[in-house]
């Protein structure tokens, strides 16, 4: 595939003191790899919302600041053209996250322990462009065609559907045994953290789910837990070992699946109970952390990886805990719809 | 000497990260190992290593490091590629 990248600028992450740029940054590092990624991310989300041709002959990617006043940047437009057969598809995102928002926060606990920054201080993370000679470029990662299979719901295991909704461009069903087996995990495991692998498939479906605006859909069918995975307060280790085994059982069972992605909790206290209802409950909420996003981005650093978390969920109703489905959105993971199915 | 020419398919967990490298021509050798060929993938791919550490697994099994790829049998010429990582909530 040839890629064509229209290229004017150079990208810096600052952190700084004041909200412009008097004095000297805390923090300044090149943020050109951040922005590569947004590139990646928006061609994925383009490929699985069925806009954008799964393998392209040709992309061309622009990218256009929105300034909050220039070289500041408020957000960043991605516009991408793919060529296929002599068809052009185009598809834009605004990305207002990205890579450098966790650095931002990762700095700022550094400058803190430090005590370069008082507890109360307020600090600025900003990311600026440069403009720079077309022939500097971004180093983009390659644009591998995605692996989705033409399939049958029914082939994947899929009977009926149940409880809750589908994202127009990303539906994703849930099989209801996984979303039992994590809640009750979770529970099990009260403040401690568990998890293990998760099968699954990206399938193409030869129509459009109701309510939905592209064929491809992602099923996650099936939890593998293994007593390898060595679970904390506060912190679930995977062991690779028994992740590669959870690669054979997806093998094993002959459905075309494979470890799709991870599942962990993030705790429940059942002597409390109110972990929804109580703001000042200990426990953190089923949102991912940033040893989270180190966690994904390196075991599954495709842009098309969702992230289920299982634990408590402020304003969730009931007693009990939530699981909720992250999936890359705007250069970060946000929790979507899903909708669940029995097989 | 003839050299047969050998692929080696290195991909993430999803199979959604993969790259097939040939051995011989695509910047990896029969002398570079098995630690040397998951760099290769893990640059190609611009994946962070995040200061983690890295294995190959083919079958199931493990894959040592130091192992040139020489010494590779034709059946372990699938890896998956992945690190030991912590989730948590903070
Ligand atoms: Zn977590």
């Amino acid at each position: 595939m040839e890629i064509e990248l229209d290229q004017t600028f150079a990208y810096l992450h600052e952190v700084r003191r004041e909200p412009d740029l008097t004095g000297m940054p805390l923090y300044s590092a090149a943020a050109d790899g951040d922005v590569a990624e947004l590139v990646e991310e928006a061609s994925l989300w383009g490929v699985l919302a069925g806009r954008l041709p799964a393998a392209p002959d040709a992309l061309q990617v622009q990218i256009t600041p929105h300034w909050v006043r220039e070289p500041i940047i408020g957000s960043l437009e991605i516009t991408l053209a793919a060529r296929r057969r002599g068809k052009t598809m185009r598809f834009v995102q605004r990305f207002p996250h990205g890579r450098w928002f966790r650095e931002a926060q990762r700095q700022l606990q550094l400058l803190r322990d430090q005590k370069t920054v008082g507890p109360e201080e307020t600090v600025y993370s900003m990311l600026l462009a440069l403009a720079c000679d077309r022939s500097s470029t971004l180093r983009l990662a390659p644009f591998p065609t995605p692996c989705i299979a033409a399939r049958s719901l029914a082939a994947c295991g899929v009977r009926t559907l149940g409880a809750g909704r589908l994202l127009a461009d990303r539906p994703v069903l849930v099989n209801q045994t996984l979303i039992e087996d994590t809640l009750r995990k979770c529970c099990e495991a009260d403040t401690r953290e568990t998890g293990g692998a998760v099968l699954g498939q990206m399938i193409r479906l030869d129509q459009a789910l109701p309510g939905t605006t592209t064929r491809i859909v992602t099923v996650l069918s099936a939890s593998v837990d293994d007593h390898r995975h060595a679970g904390d307060t506060m912190r679930f280790t995977f062991d690779p070992a028994a992740l590669a085994a959870a690669a054979q059982i997806a093998e094993l069972r002959g459905l075309g699946e494979t470890v799709q992605t991870v599942y962990h909790t993030h705790g429940w206290k059942n002597a409390c109970g109110n972990c929804n209802q109580n703001p000042r409950c200990p426990l953190a909420e089923a949102d991912p952390s940033l040893q989270d996003y180190q966690l994904i981005e390196s075991l599954f650093p495709s842009k098309s990886t969702l992230l289920p978390i299982a634990g408590r969920k402020l304003g969730a109703p009931g007693r009990s805990p939530v699981l909720r489905i992250h999936a890359w959105r705007g250069g970060r993971l946000q929790a979507i719809p899903w909708q669940a199915y029995s097989d | 000497m003839v050299t047969a020419t050998r692929r080696i398919a290195m991909s993430d967990l999803s199979r959604q990260k993969r790259l097939e490298a040939e051995v011989g021509t695509d910047g990896l050798s029969d002398r570079h190992t098995v630690g040397q060929a998951v760099e290769h993938y893990l640059d190609a791919m611009r994946i962070r290593q995040n200061g983690l550490r890295w294995t190959a697994f083919s079958r199931g099994v493990k894959l040592d490091s130091k192992t040139e790829l020489s010494d590779i049998p034709e059946a372990d010429r699938e890896w998956t590629v992945m690190p030991e990582v912590s989730a948590g909530g903070r």
